[in-house]
């Protein structure tokens, strides 16, 4: 880190209430699963350091967002300076799974992002250690005709995941650190307008290409 | 609890009977004072550095720590009322400080007493009158629970010290310049308890001299004792150091605890027998307004129940009216709920996503579909309340939680059920159970006959009744005197009572609710003023906190969001939140919408040091989990004094909040 400071990359992770979102985070952050988490209020507020790439470290901060609609107006408070946006459904709830798009569409209302077009998403869908016969039947198939409908425009990188057995969550959120760190370094060229820590971070751009999951 | 706080009063109690000076002397070190902003609120630092000082002298000889700490003292002293001045000094502060030793008797000084010998317990007296008196005192008052330099006795020994010396070098008497901190205080301390007011005028050269102290105030004839309190707090505290210890007779800690225990019973029956006498009125109607002086200091576990309904304007102050007008609210309950429940199965206990697979069908009957998605977040909302509470696992728990979310959600459209809520009913719930529970056993105790008790009005109407077969076997039941909130058996609790139960609570979450339904409405304009009026507050009252905030780029609503959306019952623990509602419930209008604005100004700035220190991701990780968990009620009095003395000094300048 010879002379660079930290590089803070801003992920926000939303998506329907009680698909598990701060399960999803706990078991990132602090390698833990609880039956006793409370309904989020607002957002939590959460950070990681991890080494992606060449053993470049970054440091995620990560904003875990109330599911309940009723709080969406707080989102300009919370999304502005994202640099990833992962959204989250539930694969035994298809009510959830429909409503990603709109999320999607929230967030870039609000965030105000400068390149909606081709800012940042991914995808997760969790509880996947549920009995095959509770999930969204024929889930494969509606998953990919979300995301491969060109109007939706939901084709991102999707994660199927257990934050109850911790299945796939740290390889789901190394994606999601390279994408944002690459949004980041579009951020520092373009002058990061909207970017918040946009002064505190001074990254030279590198050529990494993320492999997503798909 | 409110037995800490009878330990407390215990002390000055006795003292004011007047037994032997030297013991009361040792005693009574620890019975005084007021509250600063210690430790715990304001700038900590500065009573911090000032108990440095103190100790620092206190080690020395005696008379060379008179001169001596009285130079710390009155510098301290000015430290600490500099916390009122929140800000830059102005002239008006500079009056206030050098008035304030000099004040008129009238304003009797607080009496927020501390008594424990360890210094670990804090005590509002019964009148609110203090309150205000307290905010007029702050200079001297303190408070700090754990304070590494000891006890608070002795902080308010040698303020008191400091302020009797400084009194005698005859500085100017107190007139008050500033509007603003007279505005609401005159009112509130009008109708100060004659006790109190009437031992503050005894001994008002004392009081006024020694106005941070209520030491001397609380003793028939204090000046012996009290002439250096700190020594015998010393001793107290420190029982290493022999030099003083010698010069007082030896102190039996063991002797004072037995009296303390015996004190400590004898305020909590004194608080209940003023409970009752406000609550039962010889059958006329309740003194509202005396019966929230009495409740802004904490109300008595097995009154609250009642007390909460008539302070809410749910249970009538008129006797002759309240069983009907709750029977008929009941009843109300029972209907309603039988009309949205049509929609929903509240036994269902499935996995909350089965129920979503109906949703999608179609929206030939969008009503339903609404309650039904609706019914689904209430759903798992409730399972997720307050998890860790065994009370709150139950199916039948669970269920009354359901019924009254759901129908309040029907029933107000335009807020909709909205996260949060649900936490919000729970502090009615355990104690309307917890009542039933007092009501059986009280009923059982005095021999299954009421009639003639005059505590029958103690009884919240209509909830026993001899005709329940499973109440019958309760009341039979011999382990039903070791019942509480954490071991019933729900299931033995009679679908009869548990309605009630429900329905009571729903109608005083209604009422709570009603006063703050711009918090939950679209966009939530009442958060978001709470968040932007708490923003101003901490300008006024912490600038350079503010100013850290900034810098970090920590945003109001990253954290004080919750604050406002869950009534800060995400921070506290359960039992610290119902201390606090019954301020809140004292207030008027009810403190949910605006004191707590100032309840969360005092409890963000208790933390002030330590967000000063860091940075913004420690600051927001910091604020997402303070450290409560040690928390007792004095602190969360604390608070709401801080709160209180706050609002006093902004509420009706309004200017300073715009």
């Amino acid at each position: 880190m010879s002379g660079r400071k930290k590089t803070l990359l801003k992920v926000i992770i939303l998506g329907d209430s009680g698909v598990g979102k701060t399960s999803l985070m706990q078991q990132f952050v602090n390698n833990k699963f609880s039956h006793q988490y409370k309904a989020t209020i607002g957002a939590d507020f959460l950070t990681k350091e991890i080494s992606i790439d060449n053993n470049k470290q970054v440091t995620l901060q990560i904003w875990d967002t109330a599911g309940q609609e009723r709080f969406q107006s707080l989102g300009v408070a919370f999304y502005r300076g994202a640099d990833c946006c992962v959204l989250c459904f539930d694969v035994t709830n298809e009510k959830s799974l429909n409503n990603l798009s709109s999320w999607k569409d929230e967030f870039l209302v609000q965030s105000n992002v400068s390149n909606p077009q081709d800012f940042p998403f991914i995808i997760i869908g969790n509880k996947i250690d549920v009995d095959d016969s509770k999930k969204i039947p024929s889930l494969q198939k509606k998953l990919s005709n979300i995301t491969s409908n060109q109007l939706g425009g939901l084709n991102y990188p999707v994660f199927e995941t257990s934050a109850k057995d911790a299945i796939n969550v740290e390889q789901a959120f190394e994606v999601v650190a390279k994408m944002a760190l690459q949004q980041e370094e579009l951020n520092d060229i373009n002058g990061g307008v909207d970017d918040d820590y946009n002064d505190a971070i001074n990254i030279h751009l590198e050529s990494d290409n993320y492999g997503c999951a798909c | 609890m409110i037995a800490k706080g009878a330990e407390r009063r215990i002390i000055q109690d006795q003292e004011t009977m007047g037994k032997k000076k030297q013991e009361m002397s040792q005693t009574y070190n620890s019975s005084n004072n007021e509250f600063i902003f210690g430790e715990n609120g304001g700038k900590g630092k500065n009573l911090t550095s000032f108990l440095k000082n103190f100790s620092l002298s206190d080690s020395s000889s005696s008379s060379a720590t008179k001169s001596k700490s009285n130079d710390h003292i009155r510098e301290a002293n000015s430290n600490i009322y500099g916390n009122l001045s929140y800000g830059v000094a102005s002239p008006k502060d500079e009056a206030r400080r050098s008035g304030e030793l000099g004040r008129t008797p009238k304003r009797v000084p607080i009496q927020k007493s501390y008594t424990s010998p360890l210094g670990a317990s804090f005590s509002h007296l019964t009148n609110s009158s203090q309150e205000s008196v307290g905010t007029k005192s702050t200079a001297g008052a303190s408070s700090s629970k754990t304070s590494p330099y000891y006890s608070l006795a002795v902080q308010g020994g040698s303020s008191s010290r400091g302020g009797r010396r400084i009194h005698s070098h005859g500085r100017p008497s107190y007139t008050d310049l500033d509007d603003d901190w007279d505005a609401d205080l005159k009112e509130i301390s009008a109708p100060a308890e004659s006790k109190n007011s009437g031992r503050g005028e005894k001994s008002s050269i004392e009081n006024t001299a020694n106005a941070s102290s209520s030491s001397l105030s609380l003793q028939a004839s204090p000046v012996l004792d009290s002439l250096y309190p700190d020594l015998t707090a010393s001793v107290m505290n420190n029982p290493s150091n022999s030099n003083v210890a010698n010069k007082n007779e030896s102190f039996d800690y063991a002797d004072l605890q037995a009296r303390q225990e015996v004190y400590k019973l004898n305020q909590l029956a004194m608080k209940y027998n003023k409970f009752s006498k406000i609550l039962t009125n010889g059958g006329n109607n309740v003194d509202i307004s005396e019966l929230r002086k009495l409740s802004w200091n904490g109300i008595l576990p097995e009154l609250r129940a009642i007390t909460w309904q008539i302070l809410l304007g749910y249970l009538p102050t008129n006797k002759y009216r309240q069983a009907s007008t709750l029977k008929r609210k009941r009843q109300e309950y029972i209907e309603g709920l039988e009309a949205v429940s049509s929609q929903v199965n509240f036994a269902d206990d499935s996995p909350s996503n089965n129920s979503t697979s109906s949703l999608r069908s179609t929206n030939a009957n969008n009503n339903a579909n609404k309650d039904r998605q609706l019914y689904h977040q209430i759903k798992i909302d409730v399972k997720r309340t307050n998890p860790s509470v065994k009370l709150y696992s139950l199916p039948e728990t669970q269920q009354s939680l359901k019924k009254v979310l759901f129908l309040w959600a029907v029933r107000h459209p335009a807020s909709g059920y909205v996260q949060g809520i649900n936490d919000l009913c729970t502090p009615f719930f355990q104690i309307f159970l917890a009542n039933y529970i007092w009501q059986l056993q009280k009923y059982v105790s005095s021999g299954k006959d009421l009639s003639n008790s005059e505590e029958k009005d103690l009884f919240i109407p209509g909830i026993l009744d001899d005709e329940d077969e499973k109440e019958r076997q309760l009341l039979e039941d011999p382990e039903l005197v070791n019942y509480n909130i954490n071991n019933i058996d729900m299931s033995r609790i009679s679908p009869r009572v548990m309605s009630i139960i429900e329905a009571d609570t729903y109608w005083c979450l209604s009422k709570l609710l009603e006063t703050i339904t711009e918090n939950y409405i679209h966009e939530q304009p009442g958060i978001i003023r709470q968040v932007n009026e708490l923003r101003i507050l901490i300008s006024k009252i912490d600038i350079d906190l503010l100013r850290h905030l900034d810098n970090e780029q920590v945003e109001f609503i990253q954290f004080s969001f919750r604050w406002m959306n869950c009534l800060l019952m995400r921070e506290l623990s359960l039992n610290l939140i119902i201390r606090m509602w019954d301020t809140y419930l004292s207030e008027t209008p009810l403190g949910f919408s605006n004191f707590h604005i100032y309840t969360c100004a005092a409890f963000l700035i208790k933390f002030s040091n330590d967000l000063k220190n860091m940075h913004f991701q420690d600051i927001l990780l910091f604020l997402q989990n303070p450290p409560t968990q040690q928390w007792t009620e004095k602190d969360i009095e604390m608070m709401l004094s801080e709160a209180f003395i706050w609002q006093s000094l902004y509420k009706n300048a309004s200017a300073h909040l715009r």
